[in-house]
């Protein structure tokens, strides 16, 4: 049965969309919703369209969602197996959050990567030493993988 | 309900307790209260302002370098404040009949700061002495016969550019023989300026956002919390989900629902 809760989120997310991130309940799951993050303006990965998978476990909101990218992103904070490094999915986590302020934050997240929490090293180091080519990099990747 | 938790040893969990929430017949809007500067006074003249409501006819005493006393008679327990006799302007009265919105009268109670002491202006000591105190004391019959009066203790603080401002430093009602010290808690402010309260989801519980919110966190006294909610919290992580803070205890007040849009004090 789905909550009064999960319900009223999954409505706001329709009647009241966040720009540039789209976000449909599956249609045997009402725990998981299918998401699409457009690439923020002024970054490498402007015109890109990157999916994820978000999922609700049965303790939310006691416990945060779970989010994995599914589309390949060249970024220090998300990994080969699309998991992302974000405070507020773990430690930082408070049930007064909603499905909203995830992905919000994981949208910015594409803006304002943390070079000092990296998950994958290897691309925080590039990005740290190399910026330009980092970026390129970047860029190349959402030409090559996030551009449907 | 009926799940009072218990502090021990052994277990993480925070306490939990019910209190009332008594209604209060008097409100002064604590926004509204301010001091403005008397123009064209010769020195240092403020005028004080507030904006307050009643359900009954009223009396307000303001009077200033107060000494409190209490009596600890068992049976009539009071609360009152003395004014030195040669302060001038020490004490001062004036009569309102009941309404919702009354404004104190503009320069109906003015202080002028060169006969006064700033440091007498300025220091509070708890249950010994205020600079300044507003008590509001019901009037006329058919007033409830365990409700009395509610008192206001302000202090004064003067910022690095002189200019005075006012500070309400602690509430106190006296109601049926007992004498309540008024906290305010978060969570029902009003959302907009409309001067509507918000939509459901003020009153709402921020967890399962389908019980009304009942339940205190302390110390940083946010109510976001329904009581089946409060129990996982607990359980969980006993933190303030607005917050983040670590919750020492819980407390579940007793909203009446129709009413859980009005200002809500919360008394212990
Ligand atoms: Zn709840
Ligand atoms: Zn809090």
């Amino acid at each position: 049965m789905i909550t009064p809760r999960i319900k009223k989120e999954t409505e706001r997310l329709s009647t009241d969309p966040i720009v540039g991130i789209y976000a449909t309940p599956d249609e045997t799951n009402f725990r998981h919703f299918h998401v699409q993050i457009s690439g923020p303006a002024d970054t490498p990965y402007n015109g890109g369209l990157f999916k994820a998978e978000l999922f609700l476990p049965d303790e939310y909101p006691m416990v945060p969602p779970k989010v994995l990218f599914r589309t390949k992103i060249f970024h220090p904070n998300i990994d080969k197996l699309g998991r992302i490094c974000l405070d507020i999915l773990k430690k930082n986590w408070s049930p007064a959050l909603q499905i909203r302020a995830v992905l919000v934050s994981i949208q910015s997240l594409l803006s304002d990567a943390n070079l000092d929490d990296p998950l994958d090293e290897e691309v925080a180091e590039l990005f740290k030493t190399d910026p330009e080519a980092a970026e390129e990099k970047a860029r190349q990747w959402t030409l090559d993988y996030a551009n449907e | 309900m009926g799940n009072r938790g218990t502090t021990n040893a052994n277990s993480k969990r925070v306490q939990q307790e019910d209190v009332p929430v008594l209604k209060s017949h008097n409100n002064l809007r604590r926004d509204s209260l301010c001091l403005k500067k008397i123009r064209g006074s010769p020195g240092d003249v403020y005028s004080l302002n507030f904006v307050f409501s009643c359900t009954f006819d009223c009396i307000i005493t303001i009077q200033l370098c107060a000494s409190e006393f209490r009596s600890a008679e068992k049976d009539a327990p009071t609360l009152y404040f003395y004014t030195p006799p040669e302060l001038e302007n020490g004490s001062f009265q004036y009569k309102f009949s009941k309404g919702a919105i009354h404004e104190f009268p503009e320069k109906a109670f003015t202080l002028d700061f060169n006969k006064y002491d700033l440091e007498d202006m300025t220091t509070y000591k708890e249950d010994e002495y205020c600079p300044i105190v507003i008590t509001i004391e019901n009037q006329g019959r058919n007033i409830p016969q365990v409700y009395r009066h509610k008192c206001l203790m302000l202090i004064l603080t003067k910022n690095s550019r002189g200019e005075y401002n006012i500070l309400i430093k602690k509430q106190c009602l006296l109601f049926d023989k007992n004498i309540f010290k008024i906290e305010d808690i978060y969570g029902f402010e009003k959302q907009d300026d409309t001067g509507d309260f918000g939509d459901e989801s003020t009153k709402e519980c921020i967890i399962c956002y389908t019980n009304t919110k009942n339940t205190v966190v302390y110390p940083c006294r946010h109510i976001c919390l329904c009581n089946s909610c409060t129990q996982v919290v607990r359980m969980q992580n006993s933190k303030c989900p607005i917050c983040r803070l670590e919750a020492e205890k819980f407390i579940t007040v007793e909203i009446d629902k129709q009413d859980a849009e009005e200002e809500v004090n919360l008394y212990s």
